[in-house]
């Protein structure tokens, strides 16, 4: 068929038309920002939305100036402050309004299915990825969304148990464990989820039943509730009551409710020897550098069943960069084997990747570490093992695009077991559920 | 060409052309309306729609008319008439063609259910995420409010928003964070690798007063840029609407003893009455307010504290910062009174804001370094006075929208919540309403503070009052309040020295950056005249200076500011620990002789490392003592590593040469900097 002249007339004039009414209601509407001419962020080089470096001897940074040497392009790194959910919030106020500011975002794990699933990020090319085989599969799981890859893992954690004085033993089970006592991060944050699953985990482990709130199986029955999660909850609670006992009158430096991560080592650094705490692999080489501890604590994976959250952070290109090319070209050095590698021995940093799990020293020139600030090679050898051991028993955080809700609601449900008492009952199984699953549907839930 | 009528002698071929051009009309027009409007609101998808039907066949018949080279005089006739036959053909068309319109609804209808159904939330059940910055002293009270709205506005199972809250009160954070992009002051965001912000960019800022937001949209006139900056600097637009406040709260004098017992007064009294009667109480040595420089209801309450000490406001800032540890913000002040270790002294009055003793009665978290006692009971109580001079805090709630980062969408979720809380001040945490009453029965929030063995109760009603209190020149804006403050300062020479051996990168909380941090608020708080350089040491290079820098008045101050602070913002780790006696000496044959503070920033170091006779803190005094030429030197050594005071070298040290080691490791970065400060001012002769 051929098109007439008029056809194509009015083809055109339907263009010419849309046009400016398009540019008036831009204007008038705010479609992309609510003033003329203010732009979506357009900038030079490369723009990476990070939480703060916290890094030993600032590797991420580190990094970052060699590729800016080696491609003669910037990157810069935008750290929106310590605290995930501040950096979370950035990230997601910015994608809500389609800026394309950032390049490359730096997602919590269970952050990539809420960014992938609002269409925020770009599907990874396989240019963009060094070899996929080579990374530990629950990380490079925990960068698809519905099957598609759309981000890199970066760095990855589990959960270990610290335990202060040289030679001190391990508790060898989860009972033990919660019997004697831990320090956990029970202050309101994601800490908090990861202290809570990691205790469900285990209780529902033990009683060999099916997964819950693990990974995709994020359905909740009443049954879980009662059987599973409550328990846990219990569990958590007992291990807190039994750490504020063995404290005594004089109490802990940094009470697990209010604590997170650092909050804990404040804590386990003033603590007695005997003290547990669970806490992420980066605190092995932080405790070397405190004057307080140095070498005299244990470190070893969870005590059996020895299920632990998956943690880490993954990378993605923003699907509104004016730059993707080039920040998938970012995220392949950065997600790559020598990258990795310098992350973990130099940064402290668990490797996403199996080849870069090794006791390489590290050989970054400029600032000198002291001999006592520093693990001997055994201790480094026997760290990797229990790293190994945790990495396999750990498991994602419910798999949604309603993470950030579902670790509300979560916590939420979890301070009110831990608060219970004579005038606070705990919430029923049949409430918590409902509420568990509203947030897992994305809608609201309160216990 | 002309416009053929319906059924015409073009005959098929004619009306195909026909139909493909009208489905390709409707098709098309309706599916880059869908597309271009993906973030529109329902109704401005809809008008979009209609502009678009409406323009098709009025361009069409301007070409088509333009085309055919009517004479300039015929021209409206032919436009009309060719519209008319246009507007025929295509509601002819339109009738034959009703199953393309009703394939084109419904694809249109689908593409926008979620607006149909959920009006501008967009997704179902997709909140918009609201970033909120508030005053330290306020977010406690205000992080319950946003936590009820949530809970109000989730009726139907959708939530609206989720709302993140930060703390940040320091004007000069404020002032510079909103010309550029919410980074820290004097980050260089053209150059920089790393550009610390300062936490997530506020939709909504909810200040202490409206003349903190009128001072900062001044200066936001006056700054230089249009906000489209790199992407990376864009400067805000700040709305504010006085009528929109989140609540008052008044400022109060609080000490541990009560000053009225039996005497039978009531309501507030004049400053100066209240501070005489706690003077001659004993309970007035220390009086203590927070760091005005990185608190806003510290600065503002500072005009009125002059007038009332009448002693001259040099010595009465002398007075104020006489605890030596005044912290960057009321949070930190009351805190110290739940901490066993550090507990002030009995006869201390502070000056804190009333929803944050309210706070700190309830044994709610204050701030984001001071959570709840585990025995509540164990807190000491502190007794409010109330006055006539000391602000009422007004809590204007300023919407704030950021290039590329503001949408229709998220704007109408942010005024939902800013409307919300205008009209639900939360008076159950403290906060009083616009009119500056508030419930205070025995249960309530401001009903803790209420002493019943006192005459006095909380006043139900503290109305807020026009501007600030105190003499003249010092109370018409917060500009002339911070101008008396600043003066009323002695001036400092200070040498901030970092160390810079790896173990200063070593710590979870890194102990570099913290010094930093605690620098730059020193810089940020320097005032005109003082002169600070920064220096850095570590072993084996030697000690490396940076030139001074003497604080000049006007824009270029702001620019002086800035280039200390990148310039301290790009020290990195080098080498190993140097010995700290051995490098205060290296420094202090360097300095120039005069009155000065040489602020030393480690973490402390190893007991190792600052062994040998050479290096003991006692020879490094002995050696302090016999330089006639430095007699004026005061070493302030500031452990930010993790032990902080409670040991090792630093600690020895601060003992060997009488200046306390400060703990810069506890609290905020501000906290910190509000030590060295005051400790500053404290120990600068007059």
């Amino acid at each position: 068929m051929t098109i007439s002249r008029r056809t194509l007339a009015v083809a055109v004039a339907s263009l010419v038309a849309v046009a400016p009414t398009w540019l008036v209601m831009d204007r008038v509407a705010g479609v992309r920002s609510a003033e003329p001419g203010l732009g979506c962020g357009e900038h030079n080089g490369l723009v990476i939305g990070v939480d703060s470096d916290v890094s030993l001897g600032f590797q991420r940074r580190g990094l970052l100036k060699l590729w800016n040497q080696w491609h003669g392009s910037k990157v810069t790194l935008m750290e929106v402050g310590l605290k995930v959910d501040q950096q979370r919030s950035q990230l997601a106020a910015a994608a809500q309004a389609r800026s394309c500011l950032y390049d490359v975002l730096i997602l919590d794990t269970p952050g990539t299915a809420e960014f992938a699933e609002g269409g925020h990020l770009e599907p990874i090319k396989s240019t963009w990825m060094e070899d996929p085989d080579d990374f530990f599969d629950p990380p490079r799981e925990s960068g698809k969304w519905q099957g598609k890859q759309y981000a890199v893992p970066w760095t990855t954690d589990a959960g270990l148990l610290y335990v202060k004085g040289k030679g001190k033993a391990v508790p060898g089970s989860w009972e033990a464990l919660v019997n004697a006592g831990y320090a956990t991060q029970l202050v309101d944050y994601e800490g908090l989820t990861v202290n809570a699953l990691d205790a469900v985990w285990n209780r529902n482990e033990q009683q060999r039943r099916p997964p819950v709130l693990m990974g995709t199986d994020t359905k909740v029955t009443v049954d879980d509730a009662r059987e599973s999660i409550l328990p846990g909850l219990r569990d958590l609670k007992a291990g807190l009551e039994h750490q504020r006992a063995r404290a005594g009158a004089g109490g802990m430096a940094k009470d697990p409710r209010t604590s997170d991560e650092l909050d804990s080592i404040e804590m386990f650094a003033q603590a007695p020897d005997g003290t547990v705490m669970r806490n992420w692999p980066f605190v092995f080489r932080s405790l070397f550098a405190d004057p307080r501890v140095r070498d005299r604590f244990e470190v070893s994976r969870l005590p059996a069943p020895g299920l632990s959250v998956l943690g880490g952070q993954n990378l993605a290109v923003s699907a509104y960069s004016r730059h993707k090319e080039e920040a998938g070209e970012l995220v392949y050095f950065l997600t790559g084997k020598t990258s990795e590698n310098r992350l973990f021995v130099c940064g402290g940093y668990p490797p996403t990747r199996k080849s870069a799990l090794n006791d390489n020293p590290c050989q970054e020139q400029g600032a000198r570490l002291e001999p006592e600030e520093q693990p001997t090679p055994e201790r480094r050898n026997k760290f990797i093992v229990e790293l190994k051991a945790a990495m396999e028993k750990a498991h994602p955080r419910p798999i949604t695009p309603h993470y950030s809700q579902f670790s509300e609601t979560f916590r939420g449900c979890a301070d009110a077991v831990l608060d219970s008492g004579p005038d606070a009952p705990e919430p029923s199984p049949e409430k918590l559920a409902e509420a568990l699953n509203a947030s897992l549907r994305g809608e609201h839930g309160s216990c | 060409m002309a416009v053929d009528a319906p059924g015409g002698p073009d005959g098929g071929k004619a009306r195909r052309e026909r139909l493909f051009g009208w489905l390709g009309w409707v098709g098309g027009t309706g599916g880059i309306a869908a597309a271009l409007g993906a973030d529109l609101s329902f109704r401005n998808r809809l008008l979009l729609f209609i502009g678009v039907l409406v323009a098709v066949p009025l361009v069409m018949t301007l070409g088509l008319t333009l085309r055919d080279r009517v004479p300039k005089r015929d021209l409206p006739r032919a436009f009309l008439r060719r519209l008319g036959r246009i507007c025929a053909l295509l509601l002819h068309q339109s009738a034959r063609a009703i199953p393309a319109i009703l394939a084109t609804v419904l694809v249109w209808t689908a593409v926008h259910w979620s607006f149909v159904t959920n009006g501008a939330s967009g997704k179902s059940c997709e909140p918009a995420d609201v970033r909120v910055t508030v005053s330290p002293e306020s977010l406690t009270a205000l992080k319950a409010a946003a936590h009820r709205y949530v809970e109000d506005k989730s009726g139907d199972g959708c939530r609206k928003a989720t709302i993140t809250m930060t703390a940040n009160s320091s004007i000069s954070d404020l002032r510079e964070g909103f010309a550029n992009g919410w980074l820290e002051p004097g980050v260089e965001g053209d150059t920089s690798e790393r550009v610390p912000m300062l936490g997530p960019r506020p939709d909504l800022w909810i200040p202490q007063t409206t003349l903190a937001a009128k001072d900062v949209i001044a200066h936001l006139d006056e700054a230089q840029g249009d906000g489209q900056g790199d992407g990376l600097r864009e400067k805000a637009l700040l709305d504010l609407d006085e009528k929109k406040t989140a609540g008052t709260s008044p400022m109060v004098v609080a000490s541990l003893s009560d000053a009225y017992r039996g005497s039978g007064s009531t309501g507030p009294e004049g400053l100066q009455s209240v501070l005489n009667r706690l003077r001659q109480q004993g309970v007035l040595d220390p009086l203590a307010r927070a760091l005005p420089d990185t608190s806003e209801s510290a600065l503002a309450a500072t005009p009125a504290l002059y007038q009332a000490l009448a002693s001259g406001d040099g010595a009465a800032e002398r007075f104020l910062n006489k605890d030596r540890l005044v912290p960057g913000d009321a949070t930190a002040l009351l805190c110290r009174f739940r901490e066993q270790s550090s507990a002030p002294p009995g006869g201390i009055a502070v000056v804190v804001p009333e929803n944050t003793l309210a706070d700190y009665a309830r044994n709610k978290e204050l701030g984001t370094a001071c959570p709840p006692l585990a025995n509540a009971a164990a807190a000491k109580r502190l007794v409010p006075y109330y006055t006539e001079e000391l602000p009422v805090l007004d809590h204007p709630i300023v919407q704030v929208r950021w290039p590329g980062e503001d949408s229709e969408k998220r704007r109408a979720a942010i005024s939902e919540f800013r409307d919300w809380l205008a009209s639900h001040p939360p008076t159950e945490e403290g906060f009083r309403d616009a009119n500056g009453s508030a419930p205070t029965g025995p249960k309530t929030a401001l009903g803790v503070l209420t002493d019943p063995t006192r005459n006095n109760a909380v006043p139900p009603r503290m109305p807020p009052h026009e501007g600030l209190k105190g003499a003249k020149g010092c109370v018409e804006s917060l500009k002339a309040a911070r101008a008396c403050y600043e003066a009323a300062r002695p001036n400092a020479v200070l040498t901030l020295a970092f160390d810079i051996s790896g173990s200063m990168g070593q710590t979870a909380k890194p102990a570099l950056p913290r010094a930093q941090d605690i620098a730059q608020r020193i810089v940020a708080a320097a005032r005109t005249r003082d002169q600070i350089r920064w220096a850095t040491f570590s072993s084996p290079a030697p000690v490396a200076f940076e030139q001074p820098v003497t604080i000049a008045t006007g824009p270029k101050q702001q620019e002086q500011k800035n280039a200390l602070q990148a310039g301290i913002r790009k020290i990195t780790l080098r080498g190993g620990d140097r010995a700290l006696a051995d490098a205060v000496d290296s420094m202090r044959g360097t300095l120039r002789p005069g009155v000065q503070h040489l602020v030393v920033l480690t973490d402390g170091q190893t007991a190792r490392t600052n062994a040998g006779a050479r290096y003991s803190p006692g020879k490094l005094a002995e050696r302090l003592r016999g330089d006639k030429a430095q007699s004026d030197l005061r070493v302030l050594v500031v452990s930010v590593g993790p032990d902080g005071c409670s040991a090792g070298p630093a600690k020895a040290i601060g003992d060997a040469v009488g200046e306390p080691c400060i703990d810069g490791s506890a609290g905020t970065a501000a906290d910190a900097a509000g030590k060295i400060i005051s400790s500053v001012i404290e120990s600068t002769p007059s």
